[in-house]
């Protein structure tokens, strides 16, 4: 069955372009709260970072492959990895908190 | 049509990708959320005391943590909700977060006014 087109598959990709900028700002914020006091915070927030900007361009790749094929989008495991992912960066960020 | 076939019935993509849009929608709640919180730890100056700032952003994360948690519940429940042709249940994470925040925000304010 062929789909029809439509703009819902392109807002779901900018939605998830979107969390990925989320995961970027939690990355710099966690590497401003390390610079100069703690090498800890320093490593997870290059880690958030690095995760954060492979998401983005995870999704930017996405984007230019799948954009009219929305059979292709937000498979089970993809939403389990993604909320894998905010739960870790929420447990650092609890951590830089805490150690702040 | 037996009760089966209905199990089986896959919504309307146009559904699934909206109940995806309203789990990534929770997902940055919940970054804005750890921002805020480590935002508050980081950055609020509350006259010396670092213990305000602190409590603030503990709230704030695990209000972000468990956001995270009951977004990929919701969006599962969504799911089979859709499949079976049901309703869609009724959530308290959006009162119960907004409150949170709301709170969290008069007591910095609060805090913030009387240093």
């Amino acid at each position: 069955m062929t789909q029809p087109p439509g703009l819902q598959p392109e807002r779901t990709l900018l939605a998830w372009k979107r969390t990925s900028l989320g995961l970027v700002a939690n990355g710099i914020l966690l590497l401003a709260s390390g610079i100069g006091t703690s090498d800890v915070r320093l490593g997870l927030g290059i880690v958030v970072t690095v995760l954060a900007l492979s998401c983005w361009a995870t999704v930017s790749a996405v984007y230019r492959h799948l954009r009219h094929e929305p059979g292709g989008l937000g498979s089970d495991r993809v939403l389990r990895v993604a909320a894998g992912l905010v739960l870790l960066v929420g447990l650092f960020d609890l951590y830089a908190v805490i150690t702040r | 049509m037996s009760q089966e076939e209905q199990q089986e019935q896959e919504p309307d993509y146009r559904f699934t990708l909206a109940n995806e849009r309203t789990y990534l929608a929770y997902l940055r709640t919940a970054l804005a959320c750890y921002a805020g919180g480590l935002s508050a730890a980081q950055f609020l100056n509350l006259g010396g005391a670092r213990w305000p700032g602190r409590v603030i952003g503990i709230v704030l994360v695990t209000a972000g943590i468990v956001t995270t948690v009951g977004a990929f519940r919701r969006w599962q429940v969504n799911l089979n909700a859709m499949r079976l042709g049901a309703r869609l249940p009724v959530t308290r994470i959006p009162l119960v977060l907004g409150a949170t925040i709301a709170v969290v925000g008069l007591i910095g304010l609060l805090f913030s006014l009387l240093r």
